[in-house]
């Protein structure tokens, strides 16, 4: 789906990824780990164009991103941002129709076809009844959600995720977590998110990607690249990993 | 909530037509207003068939029509460049007049009054340049990896600075041939013709038409520049296309009638509390309210002090001051 080979990023002069490479499959749940300062945003920015990439090639779907319209990745392929800001007014409704925009030209009123994809797009990331309510008016998670909806109306095949969970408290981490997992089962959508929370990473993804100072130290199934040895190594932090119980996941816990 | 947006939608149509009637009642009553009062019926009659009486007849058509024509088209441009520039500088305070634009304009303008008269024909385009030079300063100045509403006024203040200490030097350089250009560097609409407004015509009809382009544009910059490139917008483009399209409205107006501020902050900041800040809506509606805000206020420079009159830009200023102020403490980073 997207493959990079050795791909150094950096913001002008500074270089803060000097050589990565990485492929990520379809239909997988790929999260990129890392520290603060690891460049683990860095990368996700690069592999979804928004950031140009200073040496080797970024492919999407084998084609190299370099030589694609911004348009043409943008059906393809949806980015949430970290942080997102919207005028006082907008609506959950109108955020959403932006969605659309890669699908039609600007000049185009919305058709048919994408009031409804405006519609499933509301209700997969359940907010149907909020289509009027302003964005500056709803909680964290329903705001995040919103956001998931607009990058739904893409209808993208691959959608990446700059610390979707971050502001959010403990429920509506896990919410947004469950409706990830559910695009991807049931939708089959690519998803690669960058997570701070090492155990929403062992439970909801099938690959990870472990970083540290600008490289890649681990590369996997979480329960296998995950071990106490590499935790240490990459955080500086002793932790104690409890098995499996109630048919869950393994726990990392700190031991301090 | 439903309601209250439907409301929004209605106010954007209902208040599109509230503007063009108020705007056409605003001409006909700024064109009977001075030292000869004429009264509305005598208006519509001269503007619209021929008028028995030689003098109001001369009067309407000579000497007031062509003042308040300039003045509903400078307001419509300006009001419109400052909704644009405030769309690409992500930033309620963007006014040509406040971050320097219109100074970059008169400045250029000013050096070829003053050291090439034989390129005064060119002028507009002239302005146009100085104003499209303004806003690559002000934009590489307050660029940070990201642009912040206070680094943009900072940076519009000095080239403000900059750009009126060369006007100011030039003109005490060439004092004896400053008059006119005096004048016109205060923003005054008076004594233009029929000519003026021609010219100034052809250049605002083309720049208001390619601003009604960049309201799908200005939509998508309000989202940020990431969510603007993920949702498959060349940011990059539409900035420059918007920001060329600012420069050349304002670039256009200061041109003919020199620096007029404010009008640019006033107009979108009124229109987006009553439409809301969807530009499909803000933009028709400030083009049509900048024109109104101007002749009113044109009107107001030429009458309160009858005979002597101000100049509209200084008027300006005094209403628009404050209500800058106003915004500047409103608005947070």
């Amino acid at each position: 789906m997207v493959t990079a080979n050795h791909v150094r990023i950096g913001y002008e002069e500074k270089i803060i990824v000097e050589d990565i490479s990485l492929s990520i499959k379809e239909g997988e749940m790929v999260t990129i780990l890392g520290p603060n300062g690891s460049g683990k945003s860095t990368v996700l920015k690069a592999v979804c164009r928004l950031l140009k990439h200073q040496a080797g090639e970024i492919a999407l779907q084998d084609k190299p991103i370099n030589g694609m319209s911004n348009r043409e990745i943008a059906k393809v392929l949806s980015v949430l941002a970290q942080v997102n800001t919207s005028p006082e007014d907008m609506t959950v409704r109108r955020l959403v129709e932006f969605g659309r925009l890669p699908h039609r030209s600007w000049y185009e009123p919305l058709s048919e076809k994408d009031s409804e994809v405006v519609e499933w797009a509301i209700k997969e990331t359940r907010l149907n009844g909020y289509e009027e309510r302003r964005i500056t008016d709803l909680s964290g998670g329903e705001r995040q959600r919103a956001w998931i909806a607009m990058c739904l109306a893409q209808q993208p095949k691959i959608l990446f995720l700059d610390e979707p969970t971050t502001y959010l408290d403990i429920s509506h981490q896990y919410e947004v977590m469950n409706l990830l997992e559910r695009l991807n089962k049931e939708l089959g959508m690519t998803i690669v998110m960058v997570l701070h929370d090492l155990n929403q990473a062992i439970r909801y993804s099938d690959t990870v990607f472990v970083m540290k100072k600008g490289g890649l130290v681990g590369a996997g199934a979480p329960k296998e690249v995950l071990t106490k040895e590499l935790i240490k190594e990459v955080y500086t932090l002793d932790v104690s990993i409890l098995p499996e119980m109630n048919g869950g996941c393994p726990l990392v816990v700190p031991c301090c | 909530m439903r309601i209250k947006n439907k409301i929004k939608d209605q106010n954007a149509f209902l208040l599109f037509f509230i503007l063009l009637a108020v705007l056409v009642a605003a001409i006909v009553t700024a064109v009977g207003i001075g030292s000869v009062r004429i009264s509305p019926g005598t208006v519509i009659q001269s503007i619209l068939f021929r008028n028995q009486d030689e003098l109001s007849q001369n009067i309407v058509l000579n000497m007031r029509l062509p003042r308040v024509i300039l003045a509903v088209m400078v307001g419509m441009s300006l009001g419109t460049a400052g909704a644009l520039l405030q769309a690409v500088m992500k930033n309620p305070l963007a006014d040509p007049g406040i971050i320097g634009v219109s100074s970059g304009a008169s400045c250029v303008a000013v050096i070829v009054m003053l050291l090439f008269p034989a390129m005064s024909e060119y002028i507009p385009l002239f302005s146009f340049l100085g104003a499209t030079l303004a806003v690559v300063i002000v934009y590489a100045l307050s660029w940070k990896g990201g642009i912040s509403p206070v680094r943009i006024v900072l940076s519009g203040v000095a080239v403000n600075a900059v750009f009126g200490a060369i006007v100011s030097i030039l003109s005490i350089l060439n004092s004896d041939k400053i008059q006119g250009v005096l004048v016109w560097m205060n923003g005054s609409l008076a004594s233009k013709g029929w000519t003026t407004v021609q010219n100034l015509a052809v250049y605002l009809v083309i720049g208001l038409i390619l601003s009604l382009f960049c309201m799908s544009g200005c939509n998508t910059l309000q989202l940020g520049d990431a969510n603007a490139t993920s949702l498959g917008v060349n940011v990059t483009k539409v900035r420059v296309l918007v920001s060329l399209c600012a420069a050349f409205l304002a670039g256009m107006s200061v041109s003919f009638v020199g620096i007029i501020g404010f009008v640019g902050l006033v107009v979108p900041h009124i229109t987006r509390m009553i439409v809301g800040s969807d530009y499909r809506k803000l933009l028709p509606c400030s083009m049509l309210l900048g024109g109104c805000v101007l002749l009113i206020c044109d009107t107001l420079a030429r009458t309160i002090f009858s005979p002597v009159e101000l100049p509209v830009g200084s008027l300006m200023a005094i209403v628009g001051g404050p209500f800058f102020l106003y915004q500047l403490r409103k608005s947070r980073g």
